[in-house]
């Protein structure tokens, strides 16, 4: 049993722990891409939303965590529109997602009172959490390094297979909502 | 905003300006929000079907006491990676050990288990059932289900021991008893003499009578103890009830019925229960334990309203009593309830009152100044002046300070030994 195993729940392996952990990641990698942009003024609001992060935390504010989530998205997009490296801008991104689901883990351990093999389910979230953004990244990297040419026929045409089918998405997911 | 709607939109979004502005940068981060989505989707929850039987132990509990709940729970859907099991309980009721939700991963037949212990106050709890909130590990979609498990606690109302309270209705019933029945025959106490009859047993022959007549032999004759009709009413009227930072009056009207109920009851009287307040409950008046039981629970769920048809208690309905029985008011009493309670004497009812001093509840509660002081003299002589008119009319009076522990106060006003309770005072 993965509960058994010899790490204790208040070592490193904890989400809370680990989300801090992205979070300070997904910050030095933004840092060091807008850095490389030299685009500096970013870097204090990157730092601002750490700290805005780790407060919310520290007091379990449910919102901070999703909004800083979003906000760290549009520095990664804002990133890549200005041209930005897109190695440290996707890895930020990486690591952005992983604070923002470990931290979601966390506060529901913290809401159901009593968890059962708590350290045996965060190892297992976790697994699965690499795997997802392991397979993430590389589909990521086949996006960025490799070119297709289009006209644009074939662009509005993927264009709207996009919206048509992200808005089926959603509406799915609307229904999928408790 | 759930999980999954955010991403739906960040995607979207990311996707949109991506294609519109011919920028792989963005689409790639949509690409890394898809994998981790669909990852959601292909774990996502199946359906739930659990399996509960829920352990109370005691049911039955006394205020403050603790009652250890069990809910044994089985899973005889498909495997729950990631699920919350919450058990929904009464509000009013206090866990003071244990949990009462589980966060666990569920396999397949499996079977978990939640124990918590609770306290509450004096009333009926029911519990609903559990509420299982199944999600992927990602916790991106969800399915939540309640599975209705029925239970309940009754918590019942103090119960202080007391001594024999001693009653004397004008009519009692055919059944031996506890209560002196105004009429000759076997018994313990002395009631009278009577001409012999044949058939009487020589020792009850008294012979300092019969000496004095030269052709006639005359019997002793005792105090027939028998079974009365007891009812009891409950003053629930909310204008009646003082609510203090030390709880309500209300709560000791309550640990007095029950008191008197056991006691009554205990002795083999026919006891029946009125609560009078936002509307009528009555218990029709029965023997035995299980009545007992049935007053017991009306008493636990009993609370205090308000109602423009109960607002005085001219319209309290005195037929369901039997005629010539004893009815016993539990009630602060109001100025106004004096001349109802009258006619009822004057109709042939006993009738005892016990009121807990609403003055003395309250002053505790108040500053101590001058004011406070007068006042409560005022009120004190008005209610002195209260129970003098109705002592007149021979209505037993119990005026309780409830800082005085229930049986105190009864062993002390209603006992056997005091004057009050002599068989003969309410005849002449």
């Amino acid at each position: 049993m993965l509960s058994d195993l010899s790490i204790s729940s208040s070592s490193w392996f904890s989400p809370r722990k680990l989300a801090w952990m992205n979070l300070i990641l997904a910050s030095a990698a933004f840092g060091i891409g807008y850095t490389i942009q030299e685009l500096w003024y970013v870097i204090p609001v990157v730092l601002l939303l750490a700290i805005i992060w780790i407060w919310g935390n520290l007091r379990a504010v449910g919102w901070t965590a999703s909004t800083i989530f979003v906000l760290h998205t549009i520095i990664a997009a804002a990133g890549f529109y200005y041209s930005g490296e897109p190695l440290p801008l996707i890895i930020g991104m990486l690591f952005a997602l992983s604070a923002w689901d470990l931290s979601s883990l966390s506060r529901r351990f913290l809401i159901a009172g009593k968890t059962e093999h708590k350290l045996a389910q965060s190892y297992r979230h976790l697994r699965r959490l690499i795997l997802v953004e392991a397979l993430g990244i590389i589909l990521a990297g086949i996006t960025l390094f490799f070119h297709i040419d289009i006209n644009f026929n074939w662009l509005f045409l993927f264009g709207l297979i996009a919206v048509v089918g992200l808005s089926y998405g959603i509406s799915y997911l609307l229904k999928r909502v408790d | 905003m759930r999980h999954n709607l955010l991403l739906g939109i960040l995607i979207f979004g990311l996707i949109l300006i991506g294609m519109a502005t011919f920028n792989a940068g963005l689409i790639a981060i949509a690409i890394l929000l898809i994998v981790y989505i669909t990852s959601g989707l292909l774990y996502g929850p199946g359906q739930i079907a659990l399996e509960i039987t829920r352990n109370i132990s005691p049911e039955r509990a006394s205020p403050g006491a603790l009652v250890e709940v069990r809910l044994q729970i089985t899973n005889n859907g498909s495997r729950l990676e990631e699920v919350l099991l919450e058990d929904r309980i009464p509000s009013q009721l206090e866990v003071v050990g244990g949990f009462t939700s589980l966060m666990t991963e569920f396999e397949e037949n499996e079977t978990k288990e939640i124990s918590y212990t609770v306290r509450g106050k004096r009333g009926i709890y029911y519990f609903e059932g559990v509420t299982a909130t199944a999600n992927d590990r990602f916790d991106l979609f969800r399915r939540v289900k309640l599975t209705p498990i029925l239970g309940s606690i009754f918590i019942m109302p103090q119960v202080p021991k007391i001594k024999r309270v001693a009653i004397r209705p004008r009519q009692t019933r055919v059944y031996s008893g506890s209560v002196p029945a105004r009429i000759g025959g076997p018994g313990v106490e002395f009631f009278g003499v009577r001409q012999y009859n044949s058939g009487d047993p020589l020792r009850r022959i008294n012979w300092k009578v019969s000496a004095r007549y030269e052709e006639a032999l005359f019997s002793n004759e005792f105090l027939q103890e028998r079974v009365a009709d007891v009812g009891l009413i409950l003053d629930a009227r909310l204008r009646c009830d003082i609510r203090t930072n030390q709880g309500t009056l209300f709560e000791h009207q309550i640990t007095a019925t029950a008191a008197l109920t056991e006691s009554l009851i205990k002795d083999g009287n026919r006891v029946g229960l009125l609560v009078y307040g936002q509307f009528l409950d009555w218990t029709f008046p029965r023997y035995g334990k299980v009545q007992r039981e049935r007053i017991f629970q009306v008493l636990a769920r009993a609370q205090t309203g308000a109602s423009l048809v109960f607002e005085n208690l001219e319209n309290m309905p005195t037929k369901m009593f039997p005629t010539n029985s004893q009815l016993i008011l539990f009630s602060p009493l109001l100025d106004e309830d004096a001349p109802i309670l009258i006619k009822l004497r004057a109709r042939g009812y006993q009738i005892m009152i016990i009121s807990p001093d609403p003055i003395t509840f309250q002053q505790s509660s108040l500053p101590k100044n001058r004011n406070t002081e007068l006042g409560t003299r005022l009120a004190q002589i008005e209610r002195k002046l209260l129970f003098k008119k109705l002592r007149h009319s021979g209505i037993a009076v119990l005026n309780w300070e409830v800082s005085t522990p229930f049986d105190q106060a009864m062993h002390v006003a209603l006992g056997r030994s005091s004057l009050w309770s002599h068989p003969f005072r309410g005849r002449r």
